[in-house]
Parts: C-alpha cells; structure tokens; sequence
C-alpha cells in the first residue's frame, strides 16, 4: 500500500513537473496565451460599453477571462492529452511502465493548474489595470475557497473526458472543438449565466465554470446581484460534482482502458 | 491547378472522414454555432435597443470565415509535420507548398461558407435579420476575402515553417486582436479615437463591412459609411493582392530557408 501510494506521488510529482516548467522554457507560449486571453476580455469589455450597460459588467468579464483558461487547459490540456500521448507514441510506454494512469492524469492537472494559474493572474492583472476594474477582497478565503473546489471539479471533469478521448480518435478531437466555444459561452464566462435561462441553466449547471463563476462574481464583485443561487450553496454543488466526477473518472479510466487494450486501440495512429 | 485541386481534396479528407458522412455534415451546420452564440445572447439580453444585432452577428460570422483559412494554414504546417510527419513528402511532390496549403484552406474556406449558408437559412427568418443580398458583391466579396485571409495564413506558415516549437496559440493571439480591431462584434466607435481610426485599416475591417452590406442590402453603422460599397471592393481587392503577394514571398522564402535548416521533418513531441 505504501509502495502503491509513493509510486502515485511521485508519477504525480513527475507528471506536473514537466508541466510546470516544460511550459515555462517558450516565452512565446506565455506571452502569446496572456495576450489570447486579454484580447477576449477587451472584446467583451467594449461590447458591453458599446451596449449600454453598467460598469460592474467588465468586472464580471475580467473574472471570465480569469477562468477561461482553466476551462482550455482541462479540455486540451487534459482530456485530450491522452489522445495525444497515444498519437506520439508516449501512450504504450506509459502504459507499460508500472505508473499508475491515473497518477499520471491528475499530475497532468495539478501541473495544468499551477502553469495556467501563472497566465490567468496575467489576465487579470491586465483587465484590473487597463479597464479600472474594482473587486472587493472582503471575502477572500471564501473565494479562494470557491476557486479551488472549482478547479477541483473541472480538472475531474477533464479526466473524466480524457478516458473517453483515450478510446476515440479523432472524431474526439473534433468534439472537443466544437464543443469548445458553445461550452465557454454557456458556462457564462462573458455575462451573468442566470440569462441563460432555467432550461439552459440546468445544462450549464454541469460545468464546474458556470457556478463556480457565479460564485466567485458573488463574492469578488460588490454590485453583482444577477447571481444564479447563493454561493454557499453553489460550493456544495461543486463539491458534490467534483466527487462525482473524481468516481466516474476512476471508473472511466479502468473500463476504456480495458476496452482499449480489448480492442487494440491503444496504439492505433492517426484514426 | 491540379494540385490546387489535390491539395483541395486532401483538405476534404482530412476535415471529413473522420466520421460517417451524415455526421460530418451535422457537423459542418452545427460549427459555426459556437462563433455567434455569444452574439445572440448577448444582443438578445442587452443590445435589443441598440439595433446592432445583425451588424454584429453577419460582422462574426464572416470573421469566422476567415479566421478558419488563416488558422487551417498555420495549423497545417505544425501538423503535417509534428502529428502525421508527412511534410517532407509534400515537400518531396511537384506541387509547391504554397499551392498545397492554398488547396487545404480552400476547402476550409467552402466548408465554413457552406455552414454559414445553412445557418443564415434559420438565423435570418427567426431573429429577423435584413437579407437582401447582392449576389456579385457576395461572390467577389468571398474570393477576395479568401485572398485576404490566404495572405496573411501564408505569412504565419512561414513564421511556422521557422521555428519549431512555436504554439498555435500565437495565431489565436493575433486573430483575437484583430478580432477586437475589426468591428465584427461591435462598431469601432466604442474605442479610443486613436484604435478607431487603426480600426479602418485592419486588412478584416472592409472585407466584413462589404459583406454585411453584400448580404443585408443596408449600410448597418457609420463605421466606414463614407465609403460606398464598390469602393469598399476595390480596398479589399487591393488588400488582397498585396497581401497574397507579400504571403507568396514569405512562404516561398520560409520553404526554403526551412529546408537548408532542417526544419521539415523535425518532431519535438511539445
């Protein structure tokens, strides 16, 4: 058991590593991701002055684009990622290796985490200071707090897709891509997501960002009220998806694998 | 031609049989969603007053259009060579490279237009959009928009062909600038006088304008009202020449320079 969890750790350890630091070593990747992200912000800090409305609007903005590139690292960062080993060929010497994939999975998330944490602060230190957006920090743990349960159940989330793309091929690919714009719209990175409705909302509830956004707006930004439950109960919600997902996840990655292997896709190239 | 078109078809395949044919072509409608969903929402809950809707959706989804031809062609070039490594063959074929990645971006080009069509077919008769087009206009308004976009693709896949290890989030960077610069989501009046006057001459600028008009039969703001929309053609036509040219150089060099370096068959599994 011991040698089983030491094992885990220090995939873990090596997998974020080279997370962390490999990401590090291109100064374009940094520059080009802050200045990506800072551009969907302006976009949507103009249109909302185009339109009229009030100026805690940019705040709300400034908080999306914080969170849209957690949301682009889980889904090319982690769901595909299994995807991609298996098309470089990384996927059958992890596999044979005696580390466990799962370790390898949430190192890759952690890792995510912490290397897009450094570009997201970027985002919103620029949005803070070029569009005057104010934030209140009277309730600063509990947002902390809200944050972390929320990149909890995204990363989750992540892994949970990543076994699905670990079977499919392409068609994978192309599903996360289209799926990738409606998704950022949907969990309400650029307005209040209470205007999508009760229907779509019941959707959206699904990822993490939606409420976990709501939450963090409730908190960070003083005349917020467009908020979609309080965000106490939003943190439970959270919670409750990311130990959802964390099993399914489990589950997930053990039978795909198995039905991999089964159906000798785990080194089928470029399908 | 022939391997324009060769090039075309490998660009089909590649963008389609990966799945069954009616899939593929669910797929092809349902795209373009994701680039104006957050416009419908967003001028349905906050812009029904100002009348900016159709400027903005029509503004989006013809930048949709370009933006797939100038990401598919830098794209391309990391993916021929890291993820299926079959760039040296296409550089080892009688086709240029240059016509290769013009062929693949071509099809791109018609895909994302065929999506647009379809999803014009509901957007304008349920949200009541202004649909009086211009049929000339549309059509050379498309192939000098492809020009445009093929130029400066061109550009960025020389920029690829150089270095190795460079992301594709450069590419995304400097189409979400001009993106903001372009007044395809709202009019550029919105900026600082001095990003409004630089608005006007982002090469996107009057190849969108023209296809709002070419498409509503209307001029939908003041953003380069003062133009009318022949003289709108004749600046894209000019963008496009001088960008395509300018792209044609630099891809042709890029190729070159590329291959004395080594940089063809180079994988670096980042």
């Amino acid at each position: 058991m011991k040698k089983q969890l030491l094992l885990f750790l220090r995939t873990l350890n090596a997998r974020a590593y080279v997370r962390i630091f490999g990401q590090m070593r291109e100064a374009t990747w940094v520059v080009a991701s802050v200045l990506g992200g800072f551009f969907t912000i302006a976009t949507y800090v103009y249109l909302y002055r185009t339109l009229g409305t009030g100026s805690e609007f940019s705040g709300l903005v400034v908080l999306g684009g914080f969170m849209t590139p957690f949301f682009l690292n889980v889904l090319w960062g982690v769901a595909t990622q299994l995807y991609w080993e298996k098309e470089m060929g990384n996927l059958e010497l992890m596999l044979v290796s005696p580390a466990p994939l799962s370790a390898f999975l949430v190192g890759l998330s952690v890792g995510g985490a912490m290397h897009t944490m450094l570009r997201s602060l970027a985002v919103l230190f620029f949005g803070v200071v070029i569009f005057k957006v104010e934030f209140t920090v009277l309730h600063l743990l509990p947002a902390l707090l809200v944050f972390l349960v929320t990149l909890f159940s995204m990363y989750g989330l992540g892994i949970v897709f990543s076994s699905l793309f670990l079977y499919h091929g392409r068609d994978a690919w192309r599903t996360a891509d289209l799926v990738m714009e409606p998704t950022n719209v949907l969990s309400g990175s650029y307005f209040p997501a209470r205007f999508l409705g009760v229907g779509l909302l019941g959707i959206a509830a699904l990822i993490p960002t939606t409420l976990g956004l709501d939450a963090l707006r409730q908190l960070l930004v003083p005349s917020f009220t467009l908020r979609v439950l309080d965000w106490r109960w939003e943190l439970l919600i959270l919670i409750v998806l990311g130990v959802l997902f964390a099993f399914i996840a489990s589950w997930a990655l053990r039978s795909v694998e198995y039905k991999a292997r089964r159906d000798a896709r785990l080194t089928l190239r470029w399908q | 031609m022939k391997g324009f078109l060769a090039s075309m078809y490998v660009g089909l395949q590649i963008e389609s049989n990966w799945t069954k044919r009616w899939v593929w072509l669910l797929y092809l409608a349902a795209y373009p969603i994701g680039s104006f969903l957050a416009v419908i929402i967003l001028y349905g809950v906050f812009g029904q007053k100002t009348g900016l809707l159709s400027y903005a959706l029509y503004g989006t989804i013809f930048y949709y259009s370009l933006s797939m031809v100038f990401f598919d062609m830098a794209f391309s070039v990391h993916d021929d060579r890291e993820h299926y490594q079959t760039l040296k063959y296409i550089f080892l074929s009688s086709t240029s490279y240059r016509t290769y990645l013009c062929g693949r971006a071509a099809t791109r080009y018609l895909i994302a237009l065929a999506g647009i069509a379809i999803n014009l077919c509901w957007l304008v008769p349920v949200l009541h959009l202004p649909f009086q087009p211009n049929w000339g206009y549309l059509t050379a308004g498309a192939i000098l928009g492809y020009l445009v976009a093929a130029g400066l693709g061109l550009a960025m896949a020389s920029v690829f062909l150089l270095t190795i290890k460079l992301d594709v989030d450069v590419v995304d960077a400097l189409f979400g600038g001009m993106f903001v610069l372009s007044g395809a989501l709202f009019p550029p009046t919105a900026f600082p006088a001095v990003f409004a006057r630089i608005a006007e001459f982002v090469p996107m600028s009057p190849f969108i304008e023209l296809m709002r008009r070419a498409v509503s039969g209307k001029v939908l703001t003041s953003f380069l009202s003062g133009m009318s929309t022949f003289q709108l053609l004749g600046r894209v036509a000019l963008s496009a020449a001088v960008l395509f040219a300018l792209g044609s150089i630099l891809v042709s060099f890029g190729s070159r320079q590329a291959q004395r370096k080594g940089y063809i068959d180079v994988t670096t599994a980042f």
